[in-house]
């Protein structure tokens, strides 16, 4: 190869080719430096200082929620904004600045300290705008635009704002809005949110934001130095928000509108000592059985979305959180109550299952309670029932029949049955928050009492659907479906399809019907039978749901409540013969659910044979 | 020891001093009394890292770094398996692996480690870096990190293991020529990537709308090139066998580029073309550009003075304080500031290729070159990029912006430099 003098000549001329190369290249630098802070310094000065771009982001409008026949039921509205850039040069001077927003304040009729606040606060979280105040009146427009000389800094913008034209109707389940959490942005930044964007916080708001989002603009301006834009730039093209996808969804706006009215007419429904009236808490909701669409669903209390929308103050934000009802909390997938007799079935399908009774079997009479071990368990009808058969005490719901099954099934056959069913899991609705139930098994009650602290006894309980049980309203819902379609487990579901916004659909993928009690086919049609019986029979406890020209089914419910009267429930399906649709009424502290659940269901299935029938007929539950 | 002391280069030393403490002051600049705030004490956490990679490499004697060149380049591949395996995604990319509550960028790790291996490969006694399989087998090593890096997917730092490939072959002793062929092949890349991508031999480009509207004019484009590169060839009288060869290769290069820039990522496809055209994307790269544009000539002679940056009190300049720095020392310390800066880089660049020239041996003298070349690649292009002379790649520049990784691997290989300098006249 080389010798090293050879070599050391070789690097040294390398040495320099590549010196050279860097000077030419930094050279380069200098010259474009020269070209831009000496030649066009003062050009770019006064860009820099008086005749500044300003990015604006532009919000996508969030997608439409509509009903299944496409009725509005969360749109958008254009909205006057005030904000103020607390990094503008002009305010940059905190004395200037506190000027700007005493200024400011009393002409949007806002208190000064309270915005000096929001301003410190939000200026260590991000460098936009703060947005001050949301729904400015027009005469407030004009008062910060006629000003706008003396509040540099300050801006109006039109954004929009979300709607809820019904106000308070099926809020839980459209949930709320509300500007993005920073400590939230940062995983969401990839999927195209920016600080300041408005995103779901609840319900499907929260649970499709991704789809209903859409994707911001921006536009450029080109501000003086008092802040004020003077024109929209001519340089920079601006770019068009993408609005977010509209939501179809399975629910129907009339019958949504006649559960709510059947659920807050409670008080007219029912009379009788030792309940609560006024304020209606619980919640229903109707589903059909062999699709698992979800028609309806409605909790109480209820609240307004709108309020959220527009931004919510101190003041109401505390009356919603510390409301000992929890108007919030969506009851019907996020509230957990023992499901009372409506357990009945499941036990009566295990014990058939197992071989210990038929539809026809009489076992020892009720007497109003039973003696087991050292305790007596009673029967909610103190008179007692006398000899019945498993039919007759489905229809009655008598206590003492399913007692003696109880203790012939046990706290493992129970449970057992209650996993073929699926009743403790989560549904899978499509709602953020749900929350499963609890089948407890001997497993469980020895972890929670140890072995000696509780006996078979438990078993007696659990069999009528009390002590350590818990389900929520969807979960019996979706038990009554699969009572009511011959044992096919249903998916609940809210959203059927999108739409983008150019028009493009999108059928949501849903899981089918799946069949999981096929062997139990002749013991489910039994089992109807019994169920038509409880709306049917003369002494039927569910006998106050029926209604004329409807075949029903259906079981009452009554939950014991350690801190005051009892909860009613109460679930049905319609029609009888060959069901379509079920409906669950779950009413807090209003005593026996046939009394008070049972009725709210027969108005509600009264205004739903109207609407079936009537001149502006929603024809099929089916679009 | 204290005669080890005295022999560090002592230019560079300084260089890298003052860079490091005009950092530090243009870090807080941007932070102070900003949503950023928290980040400045986490600068000051890498700037420690930084300070004992610094220490740690100048007194480690480089040459154990042959023997652990392997074992060190396999690591950095496996770094940055991880990455994609189970990174971090941030800017749309994953680029960051969680060690503890450190978040660490891997890519920047292995710069070092394939400089390592490569200047062990190059430094073998048998090895001729005029041999076109040598110089294959060097583009091999560096290419199988930067295939990591492509798919992360960062187009910048995959870029500056190409810089690092060519310093290093340069300083080996690779023909000049050789570099021009490979600079051919990149000007039919640029020649051709727009063209419609051509999938298969039979089926022809886009049938129909390509003669139809004119889009010919690109092939004649390439052809003209082609042809001049054809003619200088046959006037070098080069041998024939070369010519064809080199025929091909722009022929296959051609042909590839169009479908490589199919499946580059949106996102780089953009800044590519908002290089070319920076007034197609407002909301992007090219508003970055503008603002920094802004930014600089408003410093003018003297500069704003520190602290009294008005754009950079602003968010017009989005990742000032990472890859868009130089604007804020531009817009604060103006002409005379941004000199200095440059001024100074240079010092610790032109010192660096002393360190190579005066190496005992040629192992160190290309571990200093490529340690060099990868330090200026990334002040060359991130200066230019600040300035509006090369496409926002997000490279950041070294010794002051922000970003522990990179910090960290820029004082690594300020210290690798000052630890073949002090063990130029031997062990």
């Amino acid at each position: 190869m080389m010798n090293p003098r050879e070599r050391g000549e070789h690097i040294q001329r390398r040495r320099h080719v590549l010196t050279a190369v860097l000077a030419v290249l930094f050279a380069i630098a200098v010259f474009r430096l020269f070209n831009l802070q000496i030649l066009n310094g003062s050009t770019h000065r006064d860009r820099s200082e008086r005749n500044r771009l300003r990015k604006e982001v532009l919000h996508a409008p969030r997608g439409r929620i509509l009903d299944r026949h496409e009725r509005v039921l969360v749109d958008n509205f254009a909205s006057f904004v005030v904000t103020l850039d607390p990094y503008d040069p002009a305010v940059r001077d905190r004395r200037v600045l506190s000027g700007v927003v005493g200024r400011l304040a009393p002409l949007i009729d806002r208190d000064s300290t309270a915005m000096w606040q929001e301003i410190t606060a939000s200026r260590r979280r991000s460098f936009l705008p703060v947005r001050l105040e949301r729904n400015l009146t027009e005469p407030e427009v004009a008062r910060v635009a006629e000003a706008a000389p003396d509040l540099p800094g300050v801006a109006i913008r039109v954004e929009p704002v979300r709607n809820y034209p019904h106000g308070t109707l099926a809020a839980h389940v459209l949930g709320t809005v509300g500007e993005i959490d920073p400590a939230d942005l940062e995983a969401a930044r990839p999927l195209g949110y920016e600080a300041g964007d408005v995103v779901g916080k609840s319900g499907l708001e929260e649970q499709y934001d991704v789809l209903l989002h859409g994707h911001n603009g921006v536009r450029y301006v080109e501000v003086d130095a008092f802040g004020r834009a003077r024109r929209f730039s001519t340089v920079w093209d601006p770019e068009r928000p993408v609005p977010g996808d509209d939501l179809v969804l399975t629910l129907d706006l009339d019958l949504q509108r006649a559960l709510e009215a059947a659920v807050d007419s409670v008080d007219d429904l029912t009379s009788g000592p030792f309940v609560e009236r006024g304020r209606v808490v619980g919640g229903a909701a109707l589903l059909d059985v062999r699709t698992g669409d979800l028609l309806a669903s409605v909790s109480r209390p209820a609240f307004d979305p709108n309020a959220f929308a527009a931004g919510m103050d101190e003041y109401t934000w505390s009356l919603l959180r510390d409301d000992p009802d929890k108007p919030l909390l969506n009851r019907v997938v996020q509230s957990r109550y023992p499901p009372g007799s409506i357990y009945k079935m499941l036990v009566a399908v295990a014990a058939i299952d197992s071989g210990f009774v038929q539809s026809g079997t009489v076992l020892k009479p009720c007497l109003g309670a039973m003696r087991y071990g050292e305790r007596a368990f009673r029967c909610w009808r103190a008179a007692g029932h006398g000899a019945l058969s498993l039919t007759q005490s489905i229809e009655q719901s008598c206590d003492v029949y399913f007692y003696q099954l109880g203790d012939l099934l046990g706290v493992n056959g129970l449970a057992h049955m209650a996993h073929r069913f699926r009743i403790g899991d989560v549904t899978g609705i499509d709602l953020p928050g749900e929350r499963p139930g609890l089948i407890p098994d001997e497993t469980y009650l020895t972890s929670r009492y140890g072995r000696r602290g509780w006996s078979r006894g438990a078993a007696l309980n659990l069999a009528i659907g009390q002590g350590e049980l818990l389900t929520t309203p969807i979960q019996l819902l979706v038990h009554t479906a699969v009572l009511a379609n011959g044992g096919d487990l249903v998916t609940p579901t809210l959203c059927m399809a999108t739409r983008s916004p150019d028009g493009e659909w999108n059928g949501r993928a849903r899981e089918g019907a799946r069949p999981i009690l096929g062997d139990l086919d002749r013991t489910l049609t039994a089992i109807r039978a019994m169920m038509r019986g409880v709306i049917e029979a003369e002494d039927g406890t569910g006998h106050n749901a029926a209604v004329k020209g409807l075949t029903m089914g259906g079981k009452t419910g009554t939950s014991q409540n350690p801190h005051g009267a009892d909860h009613a429930l109460f679930t049905s399906y319609v029609p009888a013969e060959d069901p379509e649709l079920a409906l669950v009424v779950v009413l807090e502290r209003r005593g026996h659910g046939g009394a008070a659940a049972a009725p709210v269901a027969a108005a509600f299935w009264r205004a739903y044979v109207a609407i079936r029938n009537g001149p502006m007929a929603v024809a099929e539950a089916g679009p | 020891m204290k005669r080890r002391l005295r022999r560090i280069d002592q230019w560079s030393f300084l260089a890298l001093v003052l860079l490091v403490g005009i950092g530090v002051l243009v870090i807080l600049s941007t932070t102070l009394e900003t949503p950023r705030e928290p980040l400045f004490k986490r600068h000051l956490v890498s700037l420690g890292a930084g300070l004992v990679a610094f220490t740690v490499m100048s007194l480690f004697p480089y040459r154990y770094l042959d023997a652990l060149a392997v074992p060190l380049y396999v690591l950095g591949l496996v770094g940055l398996g991880l990455v994609l395996a189970i990174g971090l995604v941030g800017f749309g990319a994953q680029r960051w692996l969680s060690v503890g509550p450190v978040m660490v960028q891997p890519a920047e790790f292995a710069k070092l480690t394939t400089l390592v291996l490569l200047a062990r490969f190059l430094a073998g006694r048998t090895v001729n870096p005029r041999r076109p399989d040598v110089i294959a087998r060097a583009a091999f090593i560096v290419l199988v990190p930067m295939a990591f890096v492509l798919k992360q997917p960062d187009l910048g730092t995959a870029l500056a293991f190409g810089g690092l490939l060519v310093a290093v072959l340069f300083w080996a002793g690779t023909p000049f020529s050789w570099l021009l062929y490979v600079a051919a092949l990149v000007v039919t890349g640029l020649l051709t990537y727009r063209l419609p991508p051509v999938t298969g031999w039979s089926s022809p480009p886009v049938s129909g709308s390509v003669a139809a509207s004119g889009a010919w004019l690109p092939f004649l484009k390439w052809g003209a090139f082609l042809a001049l590169v054809l003619l200088v060839l046959r006037f070098g009288r080069r041998r024939r066998r070369l010519v064809v060869a080199t025929l091909v290769a722009h022929v296959v290069v051609g042909l590839s580029a169009p479908l490589a820039w199919h499946r580059l990522e949106e996102y780089q496809r953009i800044r590519v073309l908002t290089f070319l055209d920076p007034g197609r994307d407002p909301s992007g790269a090219g508003y970055q550009v503008i603002q920094s544009e802004i930014a600089i000539g408003s410093g003018q002679l003297l500069g704003k003075g520190y602290l009294g940056g008005t754009q950079k009190a602003l968010a017009y300049l989005p990742q000032q304080h990472t890859d868009f720095v130089f604007s804020v020392v531009g817009e604060e310390f103006g002409f005379v500031g941004s000199l200095v800066v440059i001024a100074l880089f240079l010092l610790l660049l032109t010192r660096g290729l002393r360190v190579a020239h005066l190496a005992r041996d040629r192992f160190g003298s290309l571990l200093a070159a490529g340690a060099v070349g990868i330090l200026a690649y990334h002040v060359v292009v991130n200066l230019f990029m600040t300035m509006g002379l090369a496409p926002v790649t997000g490279l950041p520049l070294p010794f002051i912006s922000y970003g522990g990784s990179f910090f960290v691997l820029s004082m690594s290989l300020a210290g690798l430099l000052q630890s073949i300098a002090v063990r130029r006249h031997g062990y």
